[in-house]
């Protein structure tokens, strides 16, 4: 673990338990990821790829191993301790946008702000909607936007908090090719600028391969792709 | 064997679907549906079937014809024709003198020292009743008193202190007690009724001389026999009536007697409708999730073979055993609570309270399954058309109500079935569609000032966006959970409000020296040493003469030319009236129109100058006691119910009537300590009447109190339909609730916000609604008080704070219940799973 070590996972194992017993859905993964790092983690769909970015995200609790972020194990945080640390360094982006259907693309990208009692949420959500080219359309509603504009819209709703670390669960599964291809430009484009670390989730090997490292999910072991 | 498919796969259904939230509030709610419906149907039965019974025990007959005359032979011979059983009554006030015990005064009856006079109610009876019978305490082998016997009420015994064999004289006739009445029919209602009662044997009256002119008397005959029979007597007597007679039959008494209980019947009414829609409404919506739920379901079992038929069976077969089950589940409630509120009317009905038919107790299972297959069969019909490609392509269902015809016919069905339950088709539709129509409004009104006040308070609150968000996203769903909740906090407020107003402020209201005492029967010769013995106790009041008489002529007119045949039958004509003459307008009385005249006039009260159009100036003419007395009206008055003073239609001027002999009455207050005096009035002047009002109060009090607390146990059911609608509704959004809090949580937001954000919703519409239940119970207050309670308005501080507080605690309890907070883990999943 160095100076600029993010995210370390010593050991991660997971086990659901089902009617027909317990499934173990890994059992010993580790992974140390760096400030401003990009990462790709993919894999077939059911290898548990997001469970693992559930754990990463302290979402979720792993059964055994732990999780360090800057050094803080994230399992001896309290409900919310962990609420609290999510709040300052983590922000997601999902394939399916998530953007609440009442609320204008402003005020989507404010809610977080909010959250935070930021107090000058709305000068602040501005500036991201206009990082990401949707000056014009601040005060529309999600189903008045392109599929493309609403995930800009959900970007600068996630980097508007300015977090460490940003998880990124297929974003372009959703968008067509062209849309999806500038998306994924303003992403590494905002990563690099803030000095963000992005943790990617896809099943596509290309889109994983503009990451700075790849690693593949396969039968409950983490592997690391060489270019 | 595969046409039992169905039904075996119900009954495992119907188990299995308990874990279903919507399936539990389903059965819930009809389980509810059918205990109200049960319980409203029995307890009607059984209270009117007492007071039937009652009524014909009361009166003693089917049908009674009476008179302070003598009546002639028309009637007996006109029911002796139709083959009814009749016996004549006549009952008269008078003096009983107590007989001093054989050993010391047996021949000396006229020696008034050692005698004590007491006013009585006399019966003499010819044959025994023919409807119910005089109770002994010991029985009697005759059906009538013996000639020289008479059977008395114990507070005879009691206030001439005599035992039973000792003597009294009435008129000039000795008798002898030989039997004390238990209970007896046809005792009389009104003052005459607390009088000691006595029997005597007809035969035996002319011989009393009391009947000679003056006296007090009532003659009736008694009809009893088939309904048709009576029915046809009545009709041919009641075109035959001569002056002063008078027919009573039970249908006529009854309509006396249960003014109040039907107007309580049609309360509790509106209360079961009430209850019956709100179950109707959770089931409908319990059966739109239940069938969202099984769509995949349905779809495998068709891909697995199961025809539309049999898939139909199937779910008909486990409504019919849902069905079954809670009719069995709410007769047993409805047996249950049946007991309670018989017990609690317990000493208000005559025991014991005669059994409802089967009919009864099987109404609610019949409204139930009304209710459930009139909405679940649209539901099922979509059921059935479940397309497994759906399943294949991995398609959601949508939760839409799809076509709304079945709906429509549903509910015209569901309006014909409880129209017929309750029995009154104008009274289902017409409150049917007022509680639509009041309840849309106040859905529509308590969404819009939901959605006004999250805008107005977003920029306050850190989550406010949010909430308005959400707010906005549900409206719908307020449109049903605030009227529903803010009519049932409106009924249970207003029907405690009021009860409680009525007992302690009404009295409060009195000032503490209001006369609880009245005092009547004061004969001429008693008027000075009533009065003065009044004064040795500082009590000051004045005592009214009392001249018993009725209106025989206005402006010359005889009373059936000078009146619309409806004027005719007020109430204040067919009795003889208590008249009074003053030199001065009574205290708690008010001048409305006219002048007060000294001296040739006659003040009426408003209401009954308005009744029968007597206008200032007309000339009336009174028959008191065989003479007749003409006085010009010269003004009208309001009176005071309530200032329990001796209150008149009629005060004359004094020089009219001061020449007739008059008994005089009056009222005072007596503080608790007040049984001496009682004890010296009465020992002194045994034919006195003194009427304790506090008695009367406290029997009217301990009614109310039965009746609100049985009222209140119907309305707790009502209530928990109520809460288990809203439970369905807050349940019918979950996915979305859950959604945006999954949402809220990977955006930073702690669960603990999450809650918060839950509960202020939650809260925020509970106290819409309890304000707007607030603002209907304060309106409907404010009538009741001033029209009904006679009490002047005003608000209710606990309720401006009670109601939106309960109303907030109980929609964040309901939704606290109905959607645990999701774990962190699960809120994620939730999201992946929505991509």
């Amino acid at each position: 673990m160095t100076q600029d070590t993010v995210i370390l996972a010593q050991h991660l194992a997971k086990q659901f338990k089902t009617q027909a017993g317990t499934l173990n859905l890994f059992t010993d993964i580790n992974l140390e990821v760096n400030r401003g790092e990009s990462l790709a983690i993919i894999g077939p769909s059911g290898t548990g790829k997001s469970t693992l970015l559930a754990l990463l995200a302290g979402l979720d609790q792993p059964t055994s191993g732990q999780v360090l972020f800057n050094g803080t194990d994230l399992n001896t945080l309290d409900d919310k301790q962990r609420a609290a640390f999510r709040n300052q360094h983590i922000s997601f982006v999902f394939q399916a946008f998530h953007l609440l259907p009442d609320l204008t693309a402003l005020q989507n990208v404010m809610l977080p702000l909010q959250i935070r009692n930021h107090p000058h949420a709305e000068k602040e959500a501005l500036l991201w909607l206009d990082n990401v080219g949707l000056s014009a359309r601040t005060s529309h509603k999600p189903a008045e936007l392109s599929g493309g504009e609403q995930q800009r819209v959900a970007i600068a709703r996630s980097f508007a908090t300015q977090p460490t670390l940003l998880f990124a669960d297929e974003p372009t599964g959703n968008l067509d090719e062209n849309t999806g291809e500038q998306i994924i430009q303003q992403l590494f484009k905002l990563n690099q600028s803030q000095n963000t670390t992005l943790i990617l989730i896809t099943h596509d090997a290309s889109l994983a391969a503009r990451c700075q490292r790849s690693l593949k999910l396969h039968n409950g072991e983490l592997l690391e792709i060489t270019p | 064997m595969m046409s039992r498919t169905p039904f075996t796969l119900a009954a495992q259904q119907s188990i299995s679907c308990l874990k279903l939230s919507e399936w539990r509030a389903l059965i819930i709610a009809l389980t509810l549906a059918i205990t109200i419906a049960s319980l409203m149907s029995v307890l009607g039965e059984r209270i009117e079937r007492t007071l039937v019974r009652q009524g014909a025990a009361l009166l003693g007959a089917d049908l009674v014809l009476s008179n302070s005359r003598p009546l002639g032979n028309d009637a007996i011979k006109l029911a002796t024709d139709l083959g009814l059983s009749s016996s004549q009554v006549i009952q008269l006030g008078t003096m009983a003198m107590r007989v001093a015990p054989a050993n010391t005064q047996k021949n000396d009856p006229d020696n008034s020292n050692n005698s004590s006079f007491l006013l009585v109610s006399v019966r003499a009876l010819s044959t025994p009743y023919p409807r119910g019978q005089i109770e002994l305490s010991t029985p009697s082998p005759h059906s009538l008193p013996k000639i020289g016997n008479v059977w008395a009420e114990p507070s005879l015994l009691e206030r001439l202190n005599l035992a039973l064999g000792d003597s009294i004289q009435l008129g000039k006739q000795q008798f002898t007690i030989s039997h004390l009445i238990k209970s007896a029919p046809d005792r009389g209602r009104g003052f005459i009724s607390f009088n000691p009662q006595l029997v005597i044997n007809q035969a035996q009256l002319d011989s009393t001389g009391l009947l000679g002119p003056g006296a007090r008397v009532q003659y009736r005959q008694l009809f009893a026999g088939k309904v048709e029979t009576i029915n046809q007597l009545e009709s041919t007597l009641n075109k035959q009536l001569n002056t002063g007679e008078r027919l009573t039959s039970l249908t006529s008494m009854e309509n006396q007697q249960t003014g109040a209980l039907n107007k309580a019947s049609a309360y509790l009414r509106l209360g079961a409708l009430f209850a019956l829609l709100i179950a109707a409404m959770t089931i409908l919506l319990s059966l739109r999730r239940f069938t969202q739920s099984q769509h995949k379901r349905a779809a495998l079992l068709k891909t697995l073979g199961l025809s539309d038929i049999q898939l139909l069976q199937l779910y008909l077969s486990q409504l019919g055993l849902a069905g079954l089950f809670c009719s069995l589940a709410g007769i047993g409630l409805a047996v249950g609570l049946e007991t309670i509120s018989l017990n609690l009317l317990h000493s208000l009905l005559p025991q014991p309270v005669p059994t409802a038919g089967l009919v009864s107790y099987l109404s609610g299972p019949a409204i139930g399954f009304t209710i459930l297959f009139c909405l679940g069969l649209p539901a099922l019909f979509k059921l059935q058309h479940s397309n497994p490609i759906q399943l294949l392509q991995g398609e959601g269902i949508s939760l839409s109500w799809g076509n709304k015809l079945p709906y429509l016919i549903a509910l015209l069905l569901l309006l014909i079935g409880t129209s017929i339950y309750l029995n009154n088709l104008w009274l289902t539709l017409s409150l049917t569609f007022a509680i639509l129509i009041v309840g849309s409004l106040l859905g529509w009104l308590g969404a819009a000032a939901s959605f006004w006040l999250a805008k107005k308070g977003a920029p306050y609150y850190r989550l406010g966006p949010l909430l308005l968000s959400r707010i906005t996203q549900q409206q719908r769903w307020y449109r049903i959970q605030v009227p529903v909740i803010c009519l049932l906090f409106s009924l249970l407020s207003i029907n405690l409000v009021a009860l409680n107003d009525m007992l302690s402020r009404w009295q409060a209201q009195l000032p503490a020296d209001t006369p609880n005492h009245f005092l009547i029967n004061i004969q001429d010769w008693e008027k000075s040493p009533v009065e003065e013995l009044l004064k040795s106790e500082h009590i000051h009041t004045k005592l009214w003469p009392i001249y018993r008489g009725r209106l025989k002529e206005i402006n010359d007119q005889p009373l059936n030319l000078s009146l619309s045949e409806e004027q005719q039958k007020h109430s204040s004509l067919n009795r003889e009236l208590n008249l009074t003459w003053a030199t001065q307008i009574p205290e708690h009385n008010k001048l409305t129109h006219g002048q007060w005249q000294e001296e040739q006039g006659v003040s009426l009260e408003q209401s009954i100058a308005k009744a029968l159009d007597i206008k200032i100036g007309d000339k009336l003419t009174f028959n008191i006691g065989g003479v007749d007395v003409t006085a010009q009206v010269s003004s009208f008055r309001t009176l005071r119910w309530d200032s329990f003073q001796p209150n008149f239609y009629y005060i004359f001027s004094p020089r009219i009537l001061q020449q007739l002999p008059a008994s005089y009455i009056t009222s005072f207050h007596l503080n608790d300590n007040s049984a001496s005096l009682s004890q010296k009035l009465i020992q002194q002047f045994p034919t006195l009447t003194l009427i304790d009002v506090r008695q009367i109060l406290n029997q009217l009090q301990q009614l109310l109190e039965r009746l609100s607390l049985l009222s209140s146990l119907l309305m707790l059911l009502t209530t928990s339909a109520g809460v288990v609608l809203l439970y369905v509704t807050l349940t019918q959004e979950l996915e979305q609730r859950r959604y945006e809090n999954a949402l809220l949580q990977t955006l930073g937001a702690s669960a603990a916000q999450c809650k918060q954000l839950d509960k202020v919703e939650m809260g925020l519409i509970g106290a819409i609604s309890g304000f707007m239940a607030v603002i209907i119970s304060e309106l409907s207050l404010w009538p009741i008080h001033q029209q009904l309670l006679k009490l002047d308005p005003v608000l209710h501080p606990v309720l401006w704070v009670g109601l939106p507080l309960i109303g907030s605690g109980l929609f964040i309890l309901v939704s606290w219940i109905s959607h645990r907070q999701q774990s962190l883990a699960e809120s994620y999943r939730t999201l992946i799973a929505r991509s």
